[in-house]
């Protein structure tokens, strides 16, 4: 993922990440990602869920600290790492979700 | 000038090892390594946290807070003149943590912003500067204390290295969360612990950490600030100390003329480990579930390198209504194994 | 002006160690001059599908490339790119040059080469179908599809075994088909076996990577088969923006259009190729064609009989799908294409549909971003 190394794109990216901490929303589906990519093959395996607000507005992003998933259950978005690149890069910073107990 | 701090918010990480489980990798089980700090277990943060997303959440937590207390927080970011960031364990050697949080917490341009680092004081002494330009100049302060503590694998350092974060807002008024009467520094040159630019984990001098260091600059500072202010240990309901371990605190409490009873409620280290800058604070934090407004507190930090710094602490009458409820957040808690603590510490 | 299909060609599809990117294209363009006996000198354009060049070969501008292949004609040559529905869009382009009268007869050819990179590299550039901010939230494409799938088989109660059924029957046809990249059947006990890739999808559910081209030469002369329409739609890039995670609205839109300019409707069709780059895919497509109802298909998969495949109506990806056939992404789209035209020829030998006279191929772009709906006759 190339454009994650951009600086620019981060930097614009800061803002949207800005506006979704502490959104809170209910499990519509999730999946087990066993197998991943670059930067992410790290770390399977980890679940992605989508949720949706009472607004009817729809969010992807990880589930944190190894909880399951259930359709219905409630998240809140927090910042996390988004995933640990190399050394040199600028660590990018991105919404993940955590279940609300 | 009453100055003060209207909010303080904590954050945990949710995973802890024991010590027990350290000790058993590397077959320590029978020289009671695990015991010799008393440490159960200590905090560890998730590979995907750093130093600055637990500051963040310990800022979020200060601010939900004063939202419940009726304070209008657009209007809070906007008077806050200085953002401070102490660590050990920053995001970067050159790039500015304390930045990155307050662009995620929606803060404006206005502001003086700059990291701090000096061990495990980096907080509290950011916390005074902040009390100082208040005093002088009205307006807010934003502090964080927060530490992703990394030791090497076999080191002591191992069972007691843990992570936190804590966040404060200073300003001045008299809805404190608690108001700071006085506050006092020592600082020297004493290399008792140390990492060099590069070096991935901290060295430290075994016993040299001891009474040169940690008991020297901590019974100092908290005789002194005692003897400045007239008060007596007595007067005090409760004592925080920077707690590197169990032994330390407890000995130096004594050196200090207090009793086991008033700095038991601060000991979290027996549950979360060391957590660095954010330890006597989250100590601090603790106490504050159980103080009634009108109590009086001596907190004493340290850092290596050295330095301490004392405050005499008034708690508020708002006491109830604005402390963070840390007993919840210890009661997240997810035990791992000593080889997924290895992968969350990205050494695998 | 009406738009037929003069010619088909494809390459095998699978791991071709020994193919290039060139090679491949090379392959396609004089397979399709010798078998149509067309002089190359009444080609017009080129129209180009392929997805990955740019990001794994770091080789653009394959209009220059074909055009040397073709012994520079100095023609037009027009590459499009839509993920995985480059080879539909490439036809769709071909076919709206053709109807403007801008030339007689045109190749279509899609192409891709995917063994040549590492698989973590081909993974990455897979998931650049999928929107940026879910890329970066760590979502991949089979992770995609199956938000989709957990999503389908919670709503309406179906299993992962039901899932399976698609992966055997698509294995069942391919073993047919001499072109295809797997030529052996799998059971449902197989399927079910395979190590996840992102639950509920497992290995078996899953397309896999795959070389090889595929090339129709198009034409505005009259032939036994025609192109009655070819119509795209699009729907949003993230699949959080989508009005469901059950039915693919483009797909939906794409083959209202589709039926209406060609004049049939869903009973008319006699074969369909689809885009299985999921078992899900297979199931929720066939039902937003309208060949099923919303929330059948769980049930209507299983109707496919292995002792009588051209029973039920339409028969679905007799080429072996994506799944079994390969899916070299940008190829995948012509192929579909070549495949209904095999069958409306009466030249598709052990797979042959008896009596097929209209046909429908639909290739989908990501997690449904863009779809693309042909319908033919005979």
């Amino acid at each position: 993922m190339k454009h994650t190394k951009s600086a620019v794109k981060l930097w614009r990216r800061q803002k949207k990440i800005r506006s979704m901490i502490g959104w809170r929303g209910k499990i519509v589906s999730y999946t087990k990602i066993r197998s991943a990519g670059r930067y992410f093959s790290k770390f399977t395996p980890y679940y992605i869920v989508l949720a949706e607000d009472d607004k009817g507005k729809r969010f992807v992003a990880q589930l944190v600290e190894g909880d399951t998933p259930q359709i219905g259950k409630e998240v809140e978005a927090i910042v996390r790492r988004s995933f640990v690149g190399d050394s040199s890069d600028l660590v990018v910073y991105g919404i993940k979700f955590r279940l609300i107990d | 000038m009453k100055v003060g701090i209207l909010s303080l918010g904590v954050y945990i990480p949710r995973y802890r090892i024991k010590a027990y489980s350290i000790a058993k990798v590397w077959g320590k089980l029978q020289d009671g390594a695990a015991g010799q700090f008393e440490i159960e277990e200590k905090s560890v943060a998730c590979w995907d946290e750093d130093s600055m997303t637990m500051a963040l959440e310990a800022c979020r937590d200060c601010f939900a807070r004063l939202r419940s207390a009726g304070i209008k927080e657009d209007v809070l970011k906007k008077g806050i003149r200085r953002v401070f960031f102490g660590s050990e364990s920053p995001v970067y050697a050159v790039n500015p943590t304390s930045t990155i949080i307050a662009e995620f917490l929606g803060m404006e341009e206005n502001y003086l912003a700059y990291d701090t680092q000096f061990a495990c004081r980096a907080g509290t002494g950011a916390l005074i500067s902040g009390l100082d330009f208040v005093r002088k100049n009205q307006g807010y302060v934003l502090i964080t204390a927060s530490d992703k503590a990394q030791s090497s694998p076999q080191d002591v350092l191992e069972y007691s290295a843990g992570s936190g974060a804590v966040a404060l807002i200073a300003g001045t008024g008299k809805d404190f969360l608690f108001e700071v009467e006085d506050c006092y520094s020592i600082s020297s040159d004493t290399p008792d612990f140390w990492r060099t630019e590069g070096a991935r984990y901290p060295s430290h001098f075994g016993r040299f950490t001891g009474a040169p260091a940690y008991f020297r600059h901590v019974v100092s500072a908290g005789k002194t600030i005692m003897k400045k202010n007239n008060i007596s240990p007595s007067e005090f309901e409760f004592l925080v100390l920077h707690m590197p371990n169990l032994k330390f605190p407890l000995r130096a409490a004594k050196m200090l003329g207090f009793t086991k009873k008033q700095i038991e409620p601060s000991l979290l280290v027996r549950q979360i480990g060391n957590c660095y800058s954010a330890s006597a604070l989250l100590g601090l934090a603790s106490v504050l579930e159980k103080a009634k407004g009108g109590e009086r507190i001596l907190l004493v930090s340290y850092g290596s390198g050295a330095g301490s710094d004392a405050f005499i602490l008034k708690v508020g009458r708002r006491v109830k209504k604005l402390r963070p409820k840390i007993s919840d957040l210890l009661k997240r808690r997810k035990e791992i194994s000593y080889t997924k603590y290895l992968r969350f510490t990205h050494q695998l | 002006m009406r738009v037929y299909i003069k010619d088909y060609y494809s390459t095998k599809f699978g791991e071709l160690w020994e193919k290039s990117l060139g090679d491949l294209i090379s392959e396609v363009i004089s397979g399709l001059l010798s078998s149509s006996g067309i002089d190359k000198k009444r080609i017009d354009a080129v129209f180009v599908g392929n997805m990955l060049s740019g990001m794994l070969d770091e080789n653009l501008l394959l209009s220059a490339k074909v055009n040397d292949i073709l012994g520079n004609l100095g023609i037009p040559v027009v590459r499009s790119e839509a993920a995985c529905a480059s080879g539909g869009v490439a036809f769709y382009n071909a076919c709206q040059y053709l109807r403007a009268g801008e030339g007689e007869n045109v190749i279509v050819l899609g192409v891709e080469k995917m063994s040549d990179f590492c698989m973590e590299d081909v993974v990455s550039a897979l998931a650049s179908a999928l929107a940026g901010e879910e890329q970066q939230a760590g979502l991949t494409f089979p992770g995609a599809y199956a938000l989709m799938a957990q999503y389908y088989l919670s709503k309406y109660g179906y299993t992962e075994e039901d899932l399976a059924y698609v992966a055997v029957k698509n294995h069942f046809f391919a073993d047919l088909n001499d072109k295809a990249h797997f030529r052996q059947k799998i059971s449902l006990d197989d399927v079910l076996k395979s190590p996840y890739v992102a639950d509920p999808l497992k290995v078996l559910d899953c397309s896999p990577i795959s070389d090889g081209a595929a090339g129709l030469i198009l034409s505005a002369e009259r032939s036994d088969v025609e192109v009655l329409s070819c119509c795209v739609s699009t729907d949003t890039h993230t699949l959080s923006g989508r009005q469901s995670l059950d039915a693919i609205k483009s797909v939906q839109r794409s083959s209202e259009k589709a039926f209406a300019r060609a004049g049939v409707q869903q009973e008319d069709v006699d074969i369909v190729e689809l885009h299985d780059c999921f078992s899900i895919a297979e199931i929720i497509i066939m039902e937003d064609i309208g060949f099923w109802r919303k929330g059948e298909g769980g049930q209507r998969i299983k109707e496919f009989s292995l002792e009588n495949p051209f029973k039920v109506r339409p028969v679905v990806n007799t080429s072996g799908g994506l799944k079994a056939a390969g899916h070299p992404v940008g190829a995948t789209g012509v192929k579909q294409i070549g495949e209904v035209f095999l069958q409306l020829k009466g030249a598709a030998g052990a797979r042959q549909v008896p009596e097929a006279k209209v046909g429908l191929a639909q290739n989908t772009a990501g997690s449904g971003g863009l779809s693309v709906v042909s319908i033919l006759s005979r």
